[in-house]
Order: C-alpha cells, then structure tokens, then sequence
C-alpha cells in the first residue's frame, strides 16, 4: 500500500505549476534519493523551492491571493462546525435519505410485527394459565394444602376445643394413659392435639421413661406433670368422650391423679413440629 | 499562518454563529468537508514540494467540494445517494493518506 501511495500521480496542485522543473522533481517518488546533480536538471526559480514555502501566500500576506485562501479556509472551518453541530444536534432521522427511512421505517415495522406476534402468543399463554379450571385447580391445591398443613403439624392452628389439664404429682400414670387419652381424642373427631407443648403427629410415639425418672417420654422428650393436653375438634363432642365412664377421666381419677377439663370457644395450638423427608417411603401413585 | 487564521475565523463563526444547515444540504456536508479537508491535505503536500499555487488551490477546493456533492446528488437520484457518499468518502480519504504520507516524508524525512 506504502509503494502505491507513493506512486500516486501528485495532486493536482503540484501538476499546476508552471516551470516544469519543481514538477519534476514532485513526480519522484518520495524518499527516493535526488537525481544527481550531473542530471540537467531545471534550477528551481526563485521563491519556489520547497525551503520557501515561507513566501506563498498560505504563509505570509499577499494581498487578495491570500484573502481568496484565508477566505477559504474560513469556509472550511465553519463547515466543519456546521456539519458537526448538526451532526450532534439533531437526532440521526433528520440527516438520513429518504432511501434510508424507508430501510429504517421496514425494519422498525418487521420488528413491529415480530413483537405483535409474540404479544399474542403471551396473552394466549396467559389466557390459559389464569383460566376458570387451572384457577379451580389452585383453589383446590391451597385447600389441600391447609389440610395438610394442619394434619402434619407444621403451622399453629386454632379453633374450638377442650383444654386438659392432668395433675399426677405421685407419678401414678404412664405412657398408656396419654396414649389412651391421644386415641380417645382422635375417636371423638379431634382434628389437632398438642401434648404437654408437644404436637401429636402422625409420628409421634409415647413411651414410659428409663427406670428411676418420672414423667413420660413423648417423641424421645421427657415431660412430667402436669400435663396439659389440647384437643381442637367438637367440644362438646370431645368432652363427652374424655368422661364417659370408664373413659380416660375415668381412669385417671382411678389410679389417683387430678383431672380438669374445661371446653373453650378458641383454642390456640402453638407447638408445631417440622416438616421431615421420608428417607425410604415414596409415593407410589406417580 | 494566512491558512491557520482563516481556520480559526471560521471555528469561531461557526461557533458564534451557529449556522443553521438547510435540511436539502445536510446530506452534502460530511462530503464537502471530506472534500475540501482533501484539497488542504493537497494544497499542504504542494507547498512542501514548493509548488503550491493559490489559484490551483482555490479552483481545487471549490471543484473538490462541487464534484463531491454533485456525485452524490446523482447517486440520491438513482436511490444509491448512501453508497455513492460512502464511495466518495473513501476516495478521498485514500488520497488524503496518501498526500499525508507525502508531507510525513517532508517534515519528518521518514
């Protein structure tokens, strides 16, 4: 690319000037060593030679030449203001070709399109997913999911229910009597139990303590009297069932302890037990 | 020192003055300043050659700048007017570069 730049026919400019011999010597390639001096080589005139350039009238004042160039290089001055103000000034629309709005005015309206499209499908999509059956199904799952909730013990419940309270300061009860007590509460329709500030779960156990302590171990916890026992169900339902003869206020009294039950309009069971994962069960129906 | 006042005039003109550019001549203006950018870039390498001359300058500027816009004006007729100032512009950018090498070689010797 250099040699072809250097080959390049001089500007014309350069070819204009009258003399010949400065001519010439522009047509040599730059950087190319000067023709010998033995060469007739035309004596540059005076005032022409590239050490005098201090003389023209780009340099120096030469009356109306130099105003015709000052002139025009005002001119080029101002244009370069002008386009670059109205390059920056103006939005990039206001300087394009008609040809190119049209280009630009196609593309925004293939883009237009693309998004009207994917506008559509969206709504459709949403049309589904908030329609009247998915709407019922999530209605359905939530309800499912309080049921669940309550059944697993995992949130506080409330509502109408008996509070117990069983006194055995001898240590005369065991772990068969509050079991006793849990199956008779669940017979009766109790739909949530807590047990000395433990909830009764699906998994939870009782069990007599190691020999020497008193008190009952409820899911490997030991609790001793009094033991509080609330039930959220029927209350009038499970008061009945908690005194019927023979039944567990019954048998309580029997083997020597206190036993108070008062029903109530608003129970809260605080006690909740975290959610497990089943290490080897898993749901066969899938 | 003539080219470099009348530079700054203009700068300051323009600046001051803050030419409005009528929408028909927008299109024009980054060819014509291409253009007469390629006549000084010319009028340079001339004077370094010692063989400038105001008239060849002033017909080369004006002619550099007329053709340039009428080359382009023709291509905006026949719906082509992007490519052709592209066209143009690259024209004149090559011999900018190549009268820059010119005047690189005077000033610097290399």
């Amino acid at each position: 690319m250099a040699d072809r730049e250097e080959q390049a026919p001089a500007p014309d400019e350069a070819v204009g000037a009258p003399g010949a011999g400065p001519v010439g010597a522009a047509a040599l390639p730059e950087g190319a060593t000067p023709p010998p001096p033995a060469q007739p080589v035309p004596a540059d005139p005076p005032g022409r030679s590239p050490a005098d350039y201090h003389e023209s009238s780009l340099w120096r004042w030469r009356g109306t030449s130099s105003l015709v160039v000052g002139l025009l290089f005002a001119v080029l001055g101002l244009l370069f203001v002008a386009g670059a103000q109205a390059f920056r000034g103006g939005d990039v629309l206001d300087n394009a070709r008609p040809a190119d709005l049209v280009q630009i005015l196609d593309s925004l309206e293939q883009e237009n399109d693309r998004l009207r499209q994917e506008q559509l499908r969206l709504q459709a999509e949403l049309g589904v997913l908030t329609s009247g059956t998915s709407e019922q199904a999530l209605a359905a799952a939530e309800r499912r999911l309080e049921a669940l909730e309550v059944l697993a013990g995992t949130e506080p419940v409330r509502g109408p229910g008996i509070r117990m309270v069983i006194r055995d300061p001898q240590g005369v009860l065991g772990a068969n009597d509050l079991l006793d007590a849990v199956q008779e509460l669940r017979d009766a329709g109790a739909e949530s139990i807590e047990v000395a500030q433990q909830r009764v779960v699906v998994d939870t156990w009782f069990s007599d303590p190691p020999e020497g302590e008193s008190g009952v171990l409820i899911s490997g916890e030991l609790r001793g009297s009094p033991y509080t026992v609330l039930a959220i169900g029927d209350p009038q339902t499970l008061a009945t069932a908690m005194e019927i003869p023979g039944g567990v206020a019954d048998s309580v009294r029997t083997a020597g302890a206190q036993f108070e039950l008062d029903r109530r309009d608003e129970l809260d069971i605080t006690a909740t037990v975290p959610l497990g994962t089943p290490d080897y069960a898993e749901p066969a129906g899938r | 020192m003539i080219a470099l006042a009348g530079l700054l005039v203009g700068i300051i003109a323009g600046l001051v003055l803050e030419p409005a550019v009528p929408a028909w001549l927008q299109p024009y203006l980054p060819i014509a300043i291409v253009a007469a950018l390629d006549a000084v870039v010319g009028a340079t390498r001339a004077l370094l050659d010692g063989v400038f001359r105001d008239r060849v300058f002033v017909i080369s500027f004006l002619s550099n700048v007329f053709v340039a816009a009428v080359i382009v004006w023709i291509g905006d007729l026949l719906g082509v007017g992007a490519q052709m100032s592209t066209g143009v512009v690259v024209v004149l950018t090559m011999r900018i570069f190549s009268n820059a090498a010119a005047i690189r070689r005077h000033l610097l010797k290399a």
